[in-house]
């Protein structure tokens, strides 16, 4: 806390790069004794990278990382924790089929005569989970705890191996508002006791409420940093987001026709208690932004099928519709591009033409049975023209081609279904800044040619850049519509991290 | 494709090297026949369970499903009083019920494949000795001229097949004339290639007298194949060319079998074809041709000489010989191996690296290798020999199992799904219906097999009947290029594999190497036959991540 003595860990010059993304562009950090400090920035700003490497899963390509002094190459899980750092992720990492005192000791089981010692890791178990608040038997099955309960467990873990750096990627992220408060006590206490904490956190009440300090990433690079009462909610959002947005949009004003989808009260599992509204107009391209886990995926899933709908209405043209399977869905002139594109979208061992024409196969099919073969490799010619895929020819395997071309494929898939609404998800993930612009401009002639386009992306660049009318989601519901006059990203973040909307619950976090 | 290739040089290594080891008791029709059959009992069951392969499942109940079926279908037609019609509707049901009950185990109450039909391997084995109380069933002698022909009959001769098939291509390709415009220049010569097939397979049909079809067809089995005799009169090319010829063609004047002699120079087409593939080859990737042609020649003139190495001697692997004469005809044996191996894996490498640099030139490899082995086959005594009904069966299915897997969107559908499931699910499929149409078609090819097996045995163990059956349609089914992950497999590799298992067990029982070895042998085979295809697979991986 004080910074006149020497840094615990200290990160100096750290970057990483994956093939055509710059991941960490000589970034720095330092952590001292007993600190709390929290990592924030938007989705793909480069934290879970820096995490990954000082937990010694990946390795920088640059830079050195110190700790109590002393440079360190963290090339395993196993030497960064024998360096007392230790990474909790956002999914947990227990064995359900293990008693709690067996996941505490996984892989480092006391041994005596080679049988393992049960008497020892109920006895250190015991410690390690008092150190956490849980009064639980050791022997207690791990599936029959909490979330929350898991949590501290996963703690008590990383306790027993000597951590003296934790590092908590989203540890509330799955907690109710009780767990959580227990959360905070646990980690107040281990601070106490000269702890140090590394944060991470999309939740700006939580670290406003915990930080001693706040280093804020973007696109990579050291954005900030911010110290005690400087802590605020509107200069956090200023530091993440805070870029001028490039001018390689192509939006245009569109005259907008009749409402083409329209979704009232509209409950899925993912929102079991805040039923959906909103509609979409002919040609109209509708953003919507939140952070992850916002229920934007399932949504779509729901608009397509995927997942059912609990309750609620969908209409189609004034057409009230029901849909319980993708092909119901597609027939209805519906398609989505879905966000994980070699699992969902494609089938990576085929070739492009049978990935082109799959959803459109029995459209074309003689005798309802018989492949159309000429029309097959007509339509996937004809995409490759349209959409610009680089590709030696229709026959080459999909899983050899690069991200953009990829994503390409599965929108050619799409519009040869001739759908009247696009559900694309996170459309240019993973996909290089050329391929990207590519498909901004083949949405926005899309959109010009009369789809409705629901877009869901996590960069508030392109959803600024492209929508022209954008929903805010934040755990499951819809927490504001900005139209495009309106755009800001700040204004977007405040929505998304719910800053103003709910104020029970922000109250809630101030009485913690 | 390059699995398909493989295999079907591994065929032809067992075929070729069987022969010349076994001085000819290989190619006897009655062994042709023996292999035949037993091929085409297997490739039904091979091409059912290939289905739910393709599908990313498992089929362990075929086994068991024979044998109750067996038993079912005797008490049917025995003791229940079916009548033939009947029993055959009945044993087809009872087939597809136990296919659409595994599907709907796996789909809607999803289970695990290979644990459904575990106890589809227990159960229905149970059942059927139970039901029989474990009595040996059969049909006595009562059907052997009418449904028993099913099985045993012989109702064609190899001629008449290859005439048959040329023409079922020649329409083939008529019909691809009209939908593929671009495609007109390989549509005609596929045409015309087709019609010297169907032509040299009529014509050696026709040699048979009517007389003798009919007999045929009624399931006697009769040695058509006479060698000539010294003082036959008739002296020309054909006996040059080392035919075997009918007693029939004694006495005939020359002019009478103009017709064949015809055919005999059309046979040269092959030359012609295999000068064009040479054509392609060197021109598109020169060095490489010309170094696999190098490998080629060497292992050609190797062959010859291990031919003239062993001269007149016959092998002996295993068996006894006296004084020191089993060395040599095992040194013999290994030359032999050696040699043909590398001959095949020349042609091998020809035709891989002639494809790579140029796909255009698979046409013109499918006609040399198809007028090769029809040049091949009329010229010995092969061609006359009868093939047995089941192997019919076999080719009728695979037709069907090809057109249906290749050329409808619902084997578009089954391939898709066994890659990625969820994705061919998001494209609208309703993937569970797929799958249980994967299983009811295995169970139907179950059914078929069933019904030909028990047909052909005449005698039905409930406890042992089919038993391991189905591991020899699994292994059958992966030899021809199946992927137990899913969504990989074709139905001509199927029936290769097929081929390739019976004949290896043929040939051990040939050059008397101790049948006991049987499943070693065959083991080792399927596991050296994977290791390579995985080995190569992964070479080639690493090699376009290089590149």
């Amino acid at each position: 806390m004080t910074p006149s003595t020497s840094p615990l860990l200290r990160v100096r010059n750290l970057t990483k790069r994956f093939p055509g993304v710059l991941a960490l562009n000589s970034v720095e950090l330092e952590l001292y004794e007993g600190e709390l400090l929290s990592l924030i920035g938007e989705n793909g700003a480069g934290k879970s990278t820096l995490m990954k490497i000082l937990a010694g899963v990946q390795l920088p390509d640059e830079g050195e990382v110190s700790v109590a002094g002393n440079t360190v190459v963290l090339d395993s899980v196993k030497i960064a924790q024998s360096q007392g750092i230790a990474l909790i992720h956002q999914e947990l990492n227990l064995s359900e089929n293990l008693t709690i005192g067996a996941n505490i000791f996984l892989g480092r089981e006391p041994q005596r005569f080679g049988f393992i010692n049960k008497r020892t890791i109920a006895k250190e178990s015991k410690r390690f989970l008092a150190m956490v608040g849980l009064s639980l038997d050791p022997d207690t099955m791990t599936a029959d705890l909490s979330i929350g309960q898991q949590q501290l467990v996963e703690i008590a873990r990383a306790l027993s191996i000597n951590a003296r750096i934790l590092i908590m990627d989203e540890p509330t992220s799955s907690l109710s508002a009780g767990e959580t408060e227990k959360l905070f006590d646990v980690i107040r206490e281990l601070r106490a006791h000269g702890v140090s904490i590394i944060y991470i956190s999309h939740r700006l009440g939580e670290v406003k409420l915990l930080s001693d300090r706040v280093t804020v990433f973007r696109d990579g690079e050291n954005a900030g940093e911010l110290a005690g009462t400087d802590i605020t909610h509107d200069a956090m959002v200023k530091l993440m987001v805070g870029r001028e947005i490039s001018q390689y949009y192509p939006h245009t004003s569109r005259p907008l026709g009749d409402v083409m989808l329209q979704v009232s009260g509209l409950v899925t599992q993912a929102n079991p208690d805040h039923p959906l509204d909103f509609q979409v107009r002919q040609g109209e391209i509708v953003g919507i932004a939140g952070l992850v886990g916002a229920g934007r995926t399932e949504m779509l899933d729901a608009l397509f099928g995927v997942v059912p709908c609990l309750a609620g209405e969908i209409y189609v043209q004034d057409q009230q519709v029901s849909i319980n399977t993708p092909k119901q869905a597609i027939q209805l002139g519906i398609a989505l591009v879905p966000e994980d594109r070699k699992n969902r979208g494609l089938i990576l061992e085929m070739d492009i033409q049978a990935n082109s024409s799959l959803a459109s196969l029995a459209k074309h099919a003689h005798m309802t049975c018989f492949r159309n073969v000429p029309k097959e490799r007509a339509d996937a010619e004809e995409m490759i023209e349209k959409l610009g895929t680089r590709t030696p020819s229709v026959l080459q395997t999909v899983g050899f081609l690069s991200g953009g071309n990829q994503q390409k494929v599965v929108l050619g898939k799409w519009l040869l279904t001739q759908p009247r609404i696009l559900l694309l998800d996170e459309p240019t993930r993973g996909i290089d800044v050329g391929a990207k612009q590519e498909i901004y401009q083949l949405i926005e002639s899309l959109a010009a040619t009369g789809l409705s386009i629901l877009f869901v992306s996590s960069e508030l660049e392109e959803i600024i850049g492209m929508s022209d009318r954008v929903l805010v989601m934040h755990e499951g519901r819809i927490t504001g519509e900005l139209n495009r006059a309106e755009l800001s990203e700040e204004a977007i973040m405040q929505l998304a991290t719910n800053a103003d909307t709910t104020r029970a619950q922000k109250e809630e976090m101030h009485v913690l | 494709m390059n699995k398909i290739l493989g295999i079907l040089m591994l065929l032809v290594f067992a075929c070729v090297a069987t022969t010349m080891l076994s001085e000819g008791t290989f190619v006897s029709p009655r062994n042709i026949q023996n292999i035949m059959r037993w091929s085409g009992l297997f490739g039904i069951i091979g091409i059912g369970v290939a289905f739910v392969i393709i599908t990313g499942g498992i089929d362990l109940s075929i086994g068991s499903m024979i044998g109750l079926i067996g038993c079912l279908m005797s008490m049917a037609l025995m003791d229940w009083g079916f009548g033939i019609t009947g029993t055959l509707v009945f044993i087809m049901i009872i087939s597809v019920l136990l296919g659409l009950s595994h599907g709907l185990l796996v789909t809607k109450a999803g289970l695990q494949p290979f644990v459904v039909t575990l106890c589809g391997l227990l159960i229905y084995r149970g059942v059927a000795r139970w039901i029989t109380g474990d009595q040996t069933g059969g049909f006595g002698s009562e059907y052997n001229d009418s449904l028993r022909l099913l099985a045993t009959g012989k109702p064609f001769s190899v001629a008449t097949v290859l005439a048959i098939s040329g023409l079922g291509g020649a329409c083939w390709f008529v019909w691809n004339f009209w939908q593929q415009k671009q495609q007109r220049r390989d549509s005609i010569i596929g045409l015309v290639v087709c019609v010297v097939i169907a032509v040299i397979g009529a014509s050696r049909f026709t040699n048979l007298s009517t007389t003798t079809i009919i007999k045929l067809s009624r399931g006697t089995t009769v040695d058509i194949i006479t060698m000539p005799n010294d003082t036959q009169t008739i002296n020309y090319r054909k006996m040059q060319l080392g035919k075997a010829l009918d007693e029939q063609d004694a006495g005939k004047r020359p002019s009478a079998l103009l017709p064949e002699i015809l055919l005999n120079y059309l046979g040269y087409l092959t030359i012609a074809a295999f000068t064009w593939v040479l054509f392609l080859a060197v021109k598109s990737n020169g060095r490489e041709a010309r170094k696999s042609l190098l490998i080629l020649g060497c292992a050609f003139f190797g062959v010859l000489l291990s031919q003239s190495v062993i001269g007149g001697k016959g092998p002996n692997w295993f068996g006894q010989s006296t004084g020191g004469q089993l060395w040599n005809s095992r040194l013999d044996m290994l030359i032999v191996f050696v040699a043909l191996a590398a001959l095949i894996f020349g042609i091998n490498q020809f035709i891989k690296s002639t494809l790579k640099h140029n796909p255009s030139a698979k046409l013109a490899l499918l006609i040399t290798g198809g007028l090769a082995g029809c040049w091949l086959m009329s010229q010995t005594p092969i061609c006359r020999t009868l093939v047995p009904a089941p192997m019919i069966f076999l080719i009728v299915i695979a037709v069907i199992a090809t057109v249906f897997l290749n050329h409808t969107i619902y084997g578009r559908y089954l391939l898709a799904l066994g890659n990625n499931e969820t994705a061919t699910k998001l494209s609208g499929i309703n993937t569970d219906r797929m799958v249980i149409l994967a299983y009811v078609i295995c169970g139907a090819c179950t059914g078929i097999g069933a019904l030909l097996f028990a047909l052909d045995l005449n005698s039905i163990q409930p406890a042992g009947h089919g038993n391991f059956y189905e591991l020899y349609a699994i292994a059958a089914a992966v030899l021809g290029g199946c992927s137990l992950r899913g969504g990989e497999g074709s139905i001509i590799g199927v029936v290769i594999g097929a081929a390739v298992m019976r004949v290896l067990y043929n040939s051990i029982n040939i050059l008397k190497i101790p049948n006991q070895l049987e499943f070693a042998i065959i083991g080792t085979v399927i596991l050296v036959g994977v290791l390579a295809d995985e080995t190569l697979k992964r070479i080639n991986t690493r090699k376009k991540q290089l590149g």
